[in-house]
């Protein structure tokens, strides 16, 4: 009989301790790759989602009402940072009258925090374009960066979640480990192609060219965020054709036709490079995503290669 | 050169880099300390919207070029718990003023939020948008008729809950102010002697023999002294926002809005209104696409003072006037930089009563209720998110039947930090 009560009672003093170990958190990120570092280092201890698609443009999301509801329950809203979402985060923050992920509070991270951005300008000004005065934004391209938020990720969750620390620790280490041989990979199949050429529609890749070694010649838009001119793309066939370019990288937001065209005068090959996971099918996870884009990537340069 | 000379010059030249060195690291630690400070200054914006109007000569700002207004924006957070946002506008011809200057409750509990100060009431759902970001040149009618040219915008305190039952988006708005602002939307100065037509004891317009309405001068009258409020003076402004997805491309937003304003001795306004946005805007190609179809109306309650003349004598008996109107337009984009809309109003003049009038020749028309309709075609050309063209033309029909056709080109220009893209 005593021992049935102590059962009892340790049952019940257990009892709210694992309920409330057993309540993920509730996480919210802008883009499909935050959400998916997200998930690989909190596994079930967190409930994640993205409040855009991997194959919108991040920039351009509509702040929807619908969003702030979800962000009312949040726990830890996590953004990309560096102005890319300059257009609608801050006006979901707060209008979620949720404390918890203002601005300031443990539960609003800036993953950009993480990391040292490329193309910072010096005397940043509108003249130059939709330029982000603290750098180019698209750094979840290079794995090395994603190393890094994937860390201050695990430390954000682990503040929030003491008694999980140790579980998003071994996920961490597991995630690097991963990172490590699919970086590895990565760089062996990106390897015969260090030096090759590149346009992209957008200045969105710098990040991933300096880990690849490609090497970009110019953009599709004549200055970001400014659409296609007939002056500059002729100014941009010239330029691949002198330096027999054969490859254009797109996103799936943007216009096929200027990319096309473009390819059709030079022999370029066009590339629709996915920037988050889910964006193109076959992508559906950050790894299987970049497998993808760099597959686009390298056949595309091996086919270049072979015709010119 | 001796060696005295030579060594005295080159100890004059590292005397003087020294002193260089020392005041290009004081200069260099000046400007950091500099630049740290600045980062906690407010962002700053400055907008511009130039806008054109081509139209009848005897209207007022026709056929000129002038800068509507240059607006200054400084927007920052205070402290961990509140956000400032303050806006002054100058306005061609007329004195810098301060249009809006409020701050922000961000962290109360319960999903609460509020603000205090001067700001556009949450009315309809354009109210609280600055003109610049009106989706036409020109305010719909309903709303420059009913609200004031420049909209329900007064001292006071707010306070808004948003709920999610069932992921639907339900918010709930509640504000108290000094007035509805816009007491003179019509440009005059207290003190200043006006013209307006001239009605019998009952009511009805007063004509000359060529049926054209007589007009008698009246003095706009000053504010009431601040000590003689009572809390009736107080306005009251509640809305009620319902937003659903559709799916993940098309959405539907129904507003509901109501204002009660019955101060003693002046003007008592009761009003209501409903709108409904619908949305829709491709995930992948949203840059590109998009189309929007908004339906604002508002209903009217006025009960409006007896009008006297100078000399004392009541030229229009008290009255109380139920009037409505309402604005429909849709917007197509079919290009990255182009917009294409249509806009049409209906709007009955809140303070006129059906009323005959007479012409020259003796015959007499009905003018019921004072209505205005017009058609509004628009194009807006997105040169950057921060430089946009408009033109627009529009078609009004007058109470008298008279048709007044109205040409706008507009220039709107953004300076400063990236704001929130409207939604």
């Amino acid at each position: 009989m005593k021992n049935w009560m102590g059962l009892l009672l340790g049952a019940v003093l257990a009892a709210p301790g694992s309920l409330l170990a057993a309540k993920p958190l509730n996480v919210f990120t802008t883009t499909a790759d935050l959400a998916d570092v997200v998930r690989a280092v909190g596994g079930e201890r967190v409930r994640v989602e993205s409040l855009s698609k991997g194959y919108q443009d991040a920039h351009f999301v509509e702040a929807k009402p619908s969003l702030i509801v979800k962000l009312m329950s949040a726990d830890l809203f996590i953004q990309t940072g560096l102005e890319l979402e300059a257009g609608w985060a801050t006006v979901l923050v707060q209008g979620s009258r949720n404390s918890r992920i203002q601005l300031g509070a443990p539960g609003y991270l800036d993953a950009s925090s993480a990391v040292k951005p490329l193309e910072v300008p010096q005397n940043p000004d509108r003249a130059m374009g939709d330029v982000h005065p603290g750098g180019n934004p698209h750094y979840m391209l290079d794995p090395e960066n994603v190393r890094l938020v994937a860390r201050e990720i695990a430390k954000r969750l682990s503040s929030l979640s003491p008694a999980d620390s140790a579980f998003f620790r071994e996920r961490l280490g597991n995630f690097e480990v991963r990172l490590e041989e699919n970086l590895r990979k990565w760089k062996e199949r990106m390897e015969p192609f260090r030096g090759a050429r590149f346009v992209s529609y957008h200045r969105n890749l710098p990040y991933f060219a300096d880990r690849f070694g490609l090497i970009s010649v110019g953009e599709v838009e004549p200055k970001p965020g400014i659409p296609p001119t007939a002056a500059h793309t002729a100014d941009l066939i010239g330029r691949m054709k002198a330096e027999k370019v054969g490859l254009i990288i797109t996103q799936p937001y943007y216009e096929d036709r200027s990319p096309a065209s473009i390819a059709k005068q030079t022999g370029a090959t066009v590339v629709v490079f996915s920037m988050a996971p889910s964006g193109e099918p076959g992508g559906s996870d950050y790894f299987s995503n970049m497998d993808a884009n760099i597959e686009s990537v390298r056949r595309a340069l091996a086919a270049a290669a072979g015709t010119k | 050169m001796s060696h005295r000379g030579l060594s005295t010059f080159v100890i004059s030249v590292v005397l003087f880099l020294g002193n260089s060195f020392v005041s290009a690291q004081e200069n260099a630690s000046w400007m950091r300390t500099q630049t740290l400070s600045n980062a906690l200054n407010p962002n700053i914006s400055v907008i511009g919207d130039f806008v054109g109007t081509a139209g009848p000569r005897e209207s007022e700002g026709s056929n000129r070029f002038a800068l509507r207004e240059a607006e200054l924006g400084f927007q920052a957070n205070v402290d961990p718990y509140a956000r400032a946002d303050v806006f002054a506008g100058w306005h061609e011809g007329e004195a810098l003023e301060l249009e809006e200057a409020y701050v922000t409750l961000l962290a109360l509990p319960l999903a609460l939020q509020a603000r205090g100060g001067k700001f556009r009431a949450n009315f309809g759902r354009l109210n609280m948008i600055h003109p610049h970001e009106l989706p036409q040149v020109d305010q719909p009618l309903v709303l420059e008729r009913y609200l004031g040219g420049d909209g329900l915008n007064s001292a006071g305190f707010e306070v808004s809950r948003v709920f999610g039952p069932f992921g639907l988006f339900t918010e709930f708005s509640y504000a108290v102010l000094n007035d509805l602002g816009g007491a003179h939307e019509h440009g005059e100065e207290a003190g200043q002697t006006v013209f307006v037509n001239a009605r019998d004891g009952n009511g009805n317009l007063i004509v000359d023999g060529n049926g054209t309405p007589v007009e008698i001068p009246v003095t706009v009258r000053e504010e009431e002294e601040p000590v003689k409020r009572s809390v009736r003076n107080f306005a009251h402004v509640g809305r009620v926002r319902f937003y659903r997805d559709m799916t993940d491309t098309a959405n539907v937003e129904l507003g509901l809005s109501g204002v009660l304003h019955q101060p003693e001795g002046h003007e008592q306004r009761r009003m209501a209104g409903a709108d409904v946005t619908f949305r829709w805007k491709p995930l992948r190609r949203g840059l590109y696409r998009s189309f929007l179809w908004r339906t604002e109306g508002v209903y009217s309650t006025r009960k409006l003072e007896a009008v006297s003349d100078l000399s004392g004598a009541v030229t229009a008996p008290e009255m109380e006037v139920d009037r409505r109107g309402f604005y429909s337009y849709v917007e197509l984009q079919p290009a990255r930089r182009w917009r294409f809309g249509l806009r049409g109003d209906y709007v009955e003049d809140p303070e006129a009563k059906d009323e005959v009038l007479r012409k020259a020749d003796g015959t007499t028309f009905q003018v019921s209720r004072s209505i205005t309709r017009a058609i509004s075609p628009v194009v807006t050309f997105t040169l950057s998110e921060f430089n946009r063209f408009r033109a627009q033309y529009q078609c009004k029909r007058l109470p008298d039947r008279e048709t007044e056709n109205i040409g706008y080109l507009q220039w709107t220009t953004i300076l400063g930090p990236h704001g929130a893209h409207p939604f």
